[in-house]
């Protein structure tokens, strides 16, 4: 059955074929530091894309930050940077009557910035092209109220767990969506840092007095990072441009204190999960 | 730690002991049901009989049936005991790196049990500590610290026939520290022997800290008394979420007359060793503490009866909120840091790190924090930061400063901050930075709150600070408590916006605010935009769902991943990546493997590389999508992100 439609059939997937050509290029980062006490998780990624076919042509760029810190099991995002752009000019028919289609193409260029700071979303910016804006360089704490559990001891003595985070975050975008072509043109920065910390403190204070208190507090900087980027997907030009990646040592420093005899002795602590500086281009073109 | 007997007491001892061993001669001669049908009490506690040793038992003692009945607790109601308590606590901290650092206390106290009641199978006792003398092992700490206040008055105990603590009653007024001080050293002198113990057993056994295993030991002494020993073996309940690993050594011993029909004396020498595995801590406590019988009197109780039915708090301390004293620690801590510093010093410093590249992150966050508690601790620094960043700094000390009127809080501070907010005087960025820096408002106040609301409400268009005003709201919302706004609460002030965002088109913007309260009060207004003929509008009721982590919320995103928008679909997935939980993980695996869209399989990939740890569903999703993907960039988009993870 319809056995002579099988070149023609043929004939065009190897038309479609031909003219369909699809680029993208995409990177990523990814590291869990410490633990649920003391840690989080840093996540970056770019994409890239472009494509054109018999029924148009489309490009894509997106940009993803994610920065995650945990204190003594809390955890919240510290800053979360969710970019995405689409520039895409589709054919269309519009009939015309006595079996005629009149070809017209339509445009759809969007592009939105999410950004997120100590979970709660500061901003969200639409455009069809410009400047999606963003915020300046900030430092808040990561949770309103410090987080804290006591483990009672024998007699009265007190295990006291507290502990809070001092969260960096900034960042901006700016996209171009031209007309008439499908492109998309972002630029795209930001920084994030943590200073968590964490205390623990043996303490005996029955009477309103503290007769003595030990402690040690642990402060561990991560998430030190930066992106900046410019790129370029084009279904006509292909792709260019770079996002870069930057990432600093962790460090920790540790304290040991007597609270009522006024000492406080500092250490700065190599640890485990410390590693070197990561300067990564997530797009290199 | 046992005193000698008086003359008097080991008169005592014979005539009672004479008397007991009559009436177990009485109960060998009668028939054995008038044992078993009970006596009066008052009889019961008059007449016991001598433990019986024997040799073939190996030391151990062999109880008759009616001690097996009464169990070691029968002292009589009205019973006075008076202890000498002398005690020794010595705790560290210790960390691998930073070392180890010790204090400690000692106590000497009166101690007196009165035994007030009986009843069934329960007797309540009451406690009183007198002439507390506490001091520091640190030489030059404070000497002693008088017990006043509520911390003086008695508390009772419930205890079972056996010893064992059933529930404390402490006096109002006690904080959870001091009921725990009181508990610690009631659980340290207490010990259940059960009727009819013999040998050896192990019982749970509550204390301070939580509920324990403890393994007991019982022996003779060859007189009237019997040496209980305990060994702490571990605790199965603490305070938290976990049970923190932990080594116990050590034992206790209670010396338990039947003469007295009480403990006699204790010895305590127990140790216990806290390790708080991930952040390298151990903490160790080791309390020696003796209790030695003083006096017996008799008394006559006032415990009136209806205390029995009253509530009790729990024999295991382990849930008592201690945080109470924590403010005023870290409060004491700081000022006594803070002496003869000032906003204008610290400022200076702080200045000096950000100056300073590459940046000291750590430095500039402790430099903060001292200006954070500064602003705690005097409430003039917030008039002070206004004035000082009214007049121009650098934008990025400006902004610290302002961050942290945000973070101390205080009532001077939020009114800094609404003031600057509103001030047409002052540049535009400082007007958004102390927008910004009131994120952080653990409990703003009602008047921040209205002032606001006040805003958004005048405002001529949502955008801009207005905008921000908008998100903001929504993330003081659910912190608001009670604070009225206009006379409603402050989630319903932002509903009551819904009217004003659709009229100006920014739904969205009013669902991002939604999204910031992220409590499932959101849930019927989110679900209700999710139909909404806009994409910006149906992906903002999506993602308004974020943080409500609830089966209800979870399906409605579900569904969101069928929107027909790909750009609702990818907002649909940045919300399930905030889900953390497994039917979100799931969601987003579907969305990975069968969206339509590339852009948005790569997206889903990408939500779900943070939960891809090894062997995980996420991570054999993506091996699977790096392999399977009929895109041939998607696919190598998931090798991309496996590689990553590595």
């Amino acid at each position: 059955m319809f056995t002579h439609l099988r070149p023609v059939f043929v004939a065009g997937v190897a038309l479609l074929a031909g003219l369909s050509a699809q680029t993208s290029i995409s990177g990523s980062f990814s590291k869990s530091i410490g633990n649920s006490y003391l840690g989080g998780s840093v996540s970056a990624s770019a994409s890239l894309s472009a494509s054109t076919s018999l029924s148009g042509s489309a490009a894509d760029a997106a940009v993803n930050l994610g920065v995650h810190a945990s204190v003594l099991t809390h955890s919240l995002t510290v800053a979360q940077l969710d970019f995405n752009a689409h520039n895409d000019i589709s054919r269309q028919f519009q009939s015309i009557g006595g079996g005629f289609f009149r070809p017209f193409t339509v445009q759809t260029a969007r592009a939105s910035l999410r950004l997120k700071f100590a979970g709660i979303q500061v901003d969200r910016s639409l455009t069809a092209t410009g400047n999606l804006g963003g915020i300046p360089v900030q430092t808040i704490q990561l949770f309103p109220q410090d987080v804290a559990g006591d483990i009672p001891a024998i007699l009265g003595i007190t295990v006291r767990l507290s502990g809070n985070a001092g969260i960096t975050f900034g960042a901006g975008a700016n996209v171009i969506l031209p007309t008439g072509v499908a492109e998309v043109r972002p630029a795209v920065s930001a920084q994030t840092a943590v200073v968590a910390r964490a205390r623990v403190a043996a303490v005996f204070k029955p009477f309103g007095v503290s007769i003595a208190g030990v402690g040690v507090e642990v402060r561990g900087t991560f998430a030190e990072t930066r992106i900046t980027g410019g790129m370029t997907a084009s279904a006509t030009n292909g792709l260019s441009g770079f996002l870069n990646f930057q990432m600093r040592a962790i460090r920790v420093l540790i304290s040991i204190f007597g609270e009522l005899f006024g000492f406080q002795k500092t250490l700065a602590t190599p640890v485990d999960w410390s590693f070197g500086v990561v300067d990564r281009d997530l797009i290199s073109l | 730690m046992r005193s000698p007997r008086t003359r008097t007491e080991k008169a005592a001892v014979v005539v009672i002991a004479a008397a007991t061993a009559s009436a177990l001669f009485a109960c060998l001669l009668w028939e054995p049901a008038s044992v078993a049908t009970g006596e009066p009490e008052a009889a019961a506690h008059a007449a016991h009989a001598q433990p019986v040793v024997h040799p073939a038992a190996g030391g151990r003692v062999v109880r008759t049936a009616a001690e097996q009945r009464d169990g070691y607790y029968t002292a009589p109601v009205g019973t006075e005991l008076t202890y000498a308590l002398q005690g020794r606590c010595e705790y560290s901290v210790e960390q691998a790196e930073a070392g180890r650092q010790a204090t400690g206390f000692h106590v000497h106290s009166g101690f007196t049990v009165v035994v007030a009641d009986r009843r069934h199978d329960e007797i309540l006792v009451e406690v009183r500590l007198s002439n507390v003398a506490l001091a520091s092992l640190t030489p030059g700490s404070a000497a002693t610290d008088p017990v006043s206040g509520a911390a003086a008055e008695p508390f009772l105990v419930r205890l079972g026939t056996d010893g064992s603590v059933r529930g404390y009653r402490f006096a109002e007024g006690l904080d959870g520290e001091q009921r725990n001080f009181m508990r610690g050293l009631f659980s340290a002198y207490a010990h259940r022997v059960p009727t009819g113990a013999q040998g050896t057993w192990e019982s749970t056994d509550h204390d301070s800290a939580g509920e324990l295993v403890a393994r007991f030991t019982l022996q003779a002494t060859g007189g009237d008394a019997v040496h209980v020993e305990r060994r702490k073996l571990r605790y199965e309940v603490m305070a938290g979420n976990e049970l923190h690993p932990h080594v116990l050594a050590g034992r206790s011993v209670a010396t338990l007359s039947r003469t007295l029909g009480w403990i006699e004396a204790v010895d305590v020498d127990e140790r216990m060793t806290l390790k708080l595995v991930a952040l390298g801590v151990e903490v160790d406590v080791r309390a020696t503490f003796g209790f030695e019988l003083q006096t017996r009197t008799t008394t006559t109780p006032a415990i009136p009866a209806s205390v029995w039915d009253e509530p009790w708090h729990p024999a295991a301390g382990h849930r008592e909120n201690c945080d109470g004293g924590d403010a005023d620690h870290d409060r004491d801590r700081w000022a006594r840091r803070l002496q003869g510093e000032n906003l204008a010093s610290l400022t200076r410093a702080l200045a000096a790190l950000l100056a300073v590249e590459p940046q000291d992150t750590e430095a500039i966050d402790a430099a903060w924090q001292a200006i954070i508690w500064l602003v705690k601790l005097r409430p003039e620094t917030a008039a002070e930061v206004r004035l000082m960043v009214g007049a121009g700094l650098d934008t990025r000390l400006g902004n610290m400063l302002l961050s942290a009127l945000g973070a101390a809080g205080t009532d001077p501070a939020q009114d800094v901050l609404t003031a600057m907010r509103a001030d047409p005087g002052l540049p535009e960025a400082v007007r958004r930075s102390a927008t910004m820096a009131m994120f952080q408002l653990a409990r703003p106040n009602e008047r921040l709150l209205s002032a606001v609301a006040g805003d958004i409400a005048d405002a001529p268009e949502l955008s801009g600070d207005r905008a921000l005003a908008m998100l903001l709201l929504g993330a003081l919302a659910p912190r608001a408590g009670d604070a009225p706004v206009g006379g409603r609460t402050a989630i319903a002030t932002l509903l009551a916006f819904e009217a004003r965002a659709r009229q100006e088109g920014r739904l969205d913007l009013w669902l991002d605010a939604l999204g910031n309260v992220g409590t499932d009060a959101v849930v019927p207004h989110a679900q209700r935009l999710t139909r909404h003929e806009q994409d910006s509008v149906r992906g903002a009721a999506y993602h308004a769902l974020r943080r409500v982590v609830t089966p209800q919320a979870v399906a409605l995103l579900r569904e969101g991943l069928a929107d027909p928008a790909p750009s609702v679909r990818l907002d649909v997935i940045t919300a399930l990546g905030e889900h953390r939980s497994p039917a979100a993980v799931d969601a987003l695996i579907r969305a990975a493997r069968d969206d339509i869209d590339p852009a948005v399989r790569r997206a889903g990939q990408r939500a779900l590389a943070p939960f891809a740890k090894p062997a995980s569903p996420a991570r054999h999703a993506l091996a699977e999508l790096a392999e399977t993907d009929p895109d041939p960039d998607t696919r190598k988009a998931a090798r991309e992100l496996l590689r990553a993870l590595r």
